[in-house]
């Protein structure tokens, strides 16, 4: 899968600029799109940082007439939405895109110009949402979207709109990426790469690929459904047309907590390399900082409704989700004390990426211990949606993900453009970034604790309001300043920055082991091969003849390592992942998302079934009919095997025949779903009549779309396979991959049809 | 305990009033009038403690961490011990935080089940219905309908069935010392009974559109005596307007499109769109707290609406002239 680079090499004329930007806009390079992906965020960062100077100017007094109350509400959410979603994901998929492959020693990411849609995607996705400024229709919902505010009675303006569908589509590009990384990670480390081997960066990436593909599909099955309650007339979360408007809530936290997660554990990465690095020793506790960010990551998806202790959720509830967020604080807390354990008895090097990793601790415990306060459901009752919320939150944001960002920036800088940033500048930018944050976030805590509630555009003239606004307001502008010389470091730096060699920090993971900037396919031209890997250090281990290397497995933690081959036989779940084809496990990461997307869309039925006892139901349905033509489905999954089967054998003919049973027998399904549909219609259940209609529809319509996709993609093979591109075993994993979604769709079938058909008949 | 507690709370008050010299701000969320609310801030107040102790530790740790073992530019040095890790020691640092936190939570138990008990039977209750950007009280026993400021007895148990007539709200005073969200569609209880006599603000705390943050909450919580001369004011249809000017006030009420939202007990107006008038008279504030109740005020929002609370759901009176405005002003102020 490796890439042809079309970096032309340097010795040649320098190119037009025309042809630089076709060069960038067509590139597959994992360091281009890494370098984009930066760039992005950094653009929108500075837009979302300008949103909130607005914010905080009208702030600044009571009674404020700065902003109007649309313009405040349209600033915050779109300074929420921006700084997720375009900020901080592009700067987490940036580095990860430019490091892991180099990281784990590879040419570039297993799906190339995937990554390449999955940044366009995104950047597509970050135009969308922000060309409603030039429209004049900005969302003004808050980031949370609660419905029903976003419901067509209470938001006529499209705003809402542009919500959903920008950032469904920046989601979209996420999860193509978190499964590009996950199998970037499976197939292509070098050799001797053996899990417990693998940097902590690239195994928080991980991490959060997981979060990304199992968080993300219910936010985008929530956005489907509050799309079709505007405009397709549905009542998921319409309470006037029968539908819940706390569903909403638990769908979006169901994703909107791990959020957090896929935003603070790349800076934890970050944090377990730079840490190291710059105290000259290696990770106190590998294995447990390691398994910390998965026990997080699990819990994490067990915690959404703590943002929903006001609710009233019940007592039962609010104790469950109270205790799993308490418990999250554990693996934290084991993360900054392997920090601060790897800084004790080393020999601490003071540079900024350093500066900042130290902020981060401090600042990140700070919004960490609040942020248990948060757990602690009867503390909750009383300061969430308060200034106390924007004040921890901001913490663990700015003081955790956005200060482990910057470390990493610092400390990676060097290998992407070869030049070091300017240390002088970086001191500028750390000293006044610290001193910003803490005078922007600490005061707001005392605000929330007076009373404050979030969210608001203005407020009265009360007892020491203005002078906590007014500090607030400084700090924000004393953080933008010093971001201002940041930006600065990072244009001059570029042009004059002291020349930083392959490893200007003598730091011991691969991407180190390349020139900077590494040429294209980061190893292959660099002359010698890559240094053996024996340990998470391999060019510590080559500088280090002598000295006995510690591999970082689960029981050799603290003892000296054991002599052991380069490359160990996998086992277990290993061994399966190591067999299966790449194409086959993209397509099988890619449908394990889409078991959450589905999973959404079933619990919406199965909540809204029976809700409406008067109206239509399942018992308005021909399950004789509809099990006639699902035999059709069912039996494509054999016809599909039994095509594989064929072409394994090299029996084009069979092949060929079986494949066209296939798509016959999926059209079948088609044409039969469309004739329910129809006469459904005729007897007037149409998907606006009630609860039941809506899920009905969405679910079995979303499965329907499925098949229609599937079918397109059997449609492209068939015709290669007619041009005769399979023969000799070419591109089997191609047409394996499609078998695999194929058994996928057939799958989700067999649960849609027994929810919504065989629990009619009960 | 009470006692010990809410003593506890004033000295963090204290304490906290000193980081903020000058300011004289209170910290109302630790400044309770309810019991339930004492107990939340009590327990707030004892988990501070073991967070700023961890905080001070990390910290602290850091802070010796880099002085000691900052690199001090000196030459040939030997390179630090290349320690891996200690697994006992890891365990143990995972295992303390969680007897920690199980103390902390077995507390927050008992705190949860503190707030959320039942009222009793004999409990005055109160429907709190959020609306798009005002409060609406509905007082069961005798039957009326207020807006925006709310009365109850001290010493007597209250019970606030909160819900919503269109988007989600909250309802929030940091002196009661817990929120609960008001969802179209569900019913919520806040049982609470305050101990002190005294006007407590609070807002909407859940973002409802583009005047959240003009609808406050006002509890009025008056002596026994105060409340049943406010009750026996309240269940009164208005009186009749008896002056002329007033008297021209109401027929323009009466005439316009006020009639299509507003009510006035005692007179054709009977609509539950907006908030009920027929004692506004006797209110502090207009608008959900967005201005006092004067005169001028009141012409004013009469007048521009849209420029004292823009985006609320009222439109602007300027087609009436400023005698009509006066007239109706001195109307509604005459409605106590």
């Amino acid at each position: 899968m490796a890439t042809i680079a079309e970096r032309p090499p340097r010795t040649m004329a320098p190119p037009r600029a025309g042809e630089t930007v076709l060069a960038w806009m067509t590139t597959v390079d994992h360091k281009r799109i890494g370098i984009m992906y930066l760039a992005t965020g950094t653009i929108f960062l500075a837009i979302a940082g300008l949103e909130a100077l607005l914010m905080r100017i009208q702030l600044s007094v009571p009674r404020g007439e700065f902003l109007s109350p649309g313009v405040y509400n349209s600033l915050f959410t779109m300074h929420g939405t921006t700084m997720i979603f375009l900020v901080g994901m592009p700067l987490v998929f940036g580095f990860a895109n430019y490091f892991v492959p180099l990281q784990i020693g590879a040419a570039d990411m297993v799906f190339p110009k995937l990554n390449a849609l999955s940044f366009w995607l995104l950047l597509f996705g970050a135009l969308l949402l922000n060309f409603s400024f030039l429209v004049g229709k900005v969302p003004d919902v808050g980031w949370f979207a609660y419905a029903p505010l976003t419901e067509r009675p209470f938001s006529l303006s499209n705003g809402v709109d542009y919500w959903i569908l920008g950032v469904m589509v920046t989601g979209v590009g996420s999860i193509m990426t978190a499964f590009n990384l996950l199998a970037t990670v499976i197939k292509l480390r070098a050799p001797g790469m053996t899990p417990f081997r693998i940097p902590i960066f690239t195994w928080m990436l991980c991490v959060v690929a997981v979060l990304v593909l199992y968080a993300l599909p219910s936010l985008a099955a929530a956005q489907v459904m509050l799309l079709f309650d505007r405009h397709l007339g549905t009542h998921f979360f319409n309470v006037a047309g029968g539908g819940d408007a706390v569903f909403w809530q638990h769908l979006f936290w169901f994703f909107g907590h791990p959020e957090v997660y896929i935003l603070a554990l790349p800076a934890f990465g970050i944090m377990s390399e730079v840490v190291p690095v710059f105290s000259r020793k290696p990770i106190f506790g590998y294995p447990f900082v390691v398994l910390s960010g998965w026990v997080i990551a699990f819990y994490s998806m067990l915690v959404w409704a703590h943002h929903m202790f006001s609710v009233g959720l019940g007592f039962i509830p609010d104790t469950f989700f109270g205790v799993t967020s308490a418990i999250i604080a554990i693996p934290t807390g084991v993360k900054v004390l392997s920090w601060l354990a790897t800084m004790w008895g080393g020999r601490i090097r003071f540079t900024t990426a350093m500066l900042f990793a130290c902020a981060l601790i401090v600042t990140f415990v700070m919004g960490g211990i609040t942020g248990v306060h948060f757990a602690l459901v009867p503390i909750d009752w009383q300061t969430t949606d308060t200034y106390y919320v924007v004040g921890h939150f901001h913490y663990v944001l700015f003081g955790g993900t956005m200060f482990g960002l910057l470390a990493g920036i610092y400390y990676w800088y060097p290998k992407i453009t070869g030049r070091l940033l300017d240390e002088r500048l970086g001191r500028w930018h750390f000293w006044g970034t610290l001193i910003g944050v803490h005078l922007t976030f600490l005061p707001m805590h005392f605000l929330g604790l007076m009373g404050m509630p979030r969210r608001i555009y203005t407020y009265p003239a009360l007892p020491g309001w203005m002078e906590l606004n007014i500090l607030i307001t400084i700090g924000g502008f004393l953080t933008a300043a010093a971001t201002l010389v940041f930006a600065w470091n990072l244009v001059i730096s570029f042009a004059r920055g002291r020349p930083a060699g392959d490893n200007p920090w003598d730091a011991w993971t691969l991407e180190w082991a390349t020139s900077s900037p590494p040429p294209p396919e980061n190893f292959a031209l660099h002359g010698a091969a890559l240094p053996p890997i024996r340990s998470p250090r391999p060019l510590y281990d080559s500088t280090h003849p002598g000295q006995p290397h510690g591999d970082a497995g689960l029981g050799a933690a603290g003892r000296a390592g054991r002599p052991e081959a380069l490359e160990e036989a996998p086992r277990g779940g290993a061994r399966f992942l190591s067999r299966t084809s790449t194409p086959v496990l993209g397509t099988l990461l890619f449908v394990s998302s889409e078991v959450f997307f589905f999973g959404s869309l079933i619990v919406a039925f199965i909540l809204y079934r029976t809700r409406d006892p008067l109206g239509p139901g399942p018992h308005d349905l021909d399950v004789a009919t509809t099990a006639l033509f699902s035999i059709a489905l069912f039996a494509s999954s054999a016809t599909i095997l039994m095509a594989e089967r064929r072409l394994h054998r090299g029996d084009q003919a069979g092949f060929q025949q079986w494949w066209l049973a296939t798509i016959v027998l999926g059209a079948i399904f088609i044409g039969g779903q469309l004739w329910e549909y129809a006469t459904l219609y005729g007897e007037g259940i149409t998907i606006g009549r009630n609860v039941f209609t809506s899920a009905f529809y969405t679910l079995t319509g979303f499965h329907g779309f499925h098949v229609i996709l599937g079918l397109i993609a059997l449609a492209v093979i068939a015709r290669l396979a007619l041009a005769g591109d399979f023969r000799d075993g070419r591109h089997e994993g191609a047409v394996a991959g499609v078998a695999v979604y194929w058994h996928f769709v057939d799958a989700v079938w067999v649960v849609v049809f027994s929810v919504v058909y065989l629990w009619a008949l009960l | 305990m009470r006692l010990t507690a809410s003593k506890r709370s004033r000295w963090v008050r204290a304490l906290w009033l000193v980081a903020l010299t000058g300011c004289g701000a209170p910290l109302d969320s630790f400044n309770t009038v309810t019991p339930r609310g004492d107990a939340v801030s009590a327990y707030f107040t004892l988990v501070l403690l073991p967070s700023f102790l961890v905080l001070a530790l990390v910290g602290g740790a850091l802070a010796y961490v880099l002085v000691r073992y900052r690199d001090r530019g000196l030459r040939d040095v030997p390179e630090p011990a290349q320690i891996h890790g200690h697994t006992r020691l890891e365990i143990a640092w995972t295992i303390a935080p969680v007897i920690l936190l199980t103390v902390l939570f077995g507390l927050a138990f008992q705190t949860m089940r503190t707030v959320e008990a039942d009222s009793p039977a004999d409990a005055l209750t109160i429907r709190v219905i959020g609306h798009q950007w005002w409060w609406e009280y509905e007082y069961a026993m005798p039957g009326f309908v207020t807006a925006n400021e709310v009365h109850l007895p001290v010493g007597r148990p209250v019970r606030f069935v909160v819900g919503s007539a269109d988007v989600v709200h909250s309802f929030w005073l940091p002196q009661l010392g817990w929120k609960k969200d008001a969802i179209p569609g569900k019913w919520n209880d806040i049982n609470a009974e305050f101990t002190e006599p005294g006007i407590y603000d609070g807002w909407c705390t859940e973002f409802c559109g583009t005047q959240h943050a003009w609808m406050r909450v006002r509890v009025f919580a008056d002596s026994p005596e105060q409340f049943d001369a406010w009750l026996h004011q309240q269940q009164a249809p208005a009186a009749p307007a008896a002056q002329p000017t007033a008297l021209r006030g109401q027929q323009i009420f009466l005439q316009n499109t006020c009639v299509n939202c507003h009510a006035v007990r005692g007179t054709v107006a009977q609509a539950r769109v907006g908030p009920d008038l027929t004692h506004f008279g006797a209110r502090t504030t207009i608008g959900a707290g967005v201005v006092a109740n004067t005169p001028d005020h009141l012409r004013h929002w009469l007048r521009e609406v849209q420029a004292v609370k823009p985006g609320a759901l009222m439109p602007n009176y300027t087609a009436l002239s400023d005698e009509e405005i006066a007239s109706l002003a001195e109307y509604l102020m005459g409605l106590e």
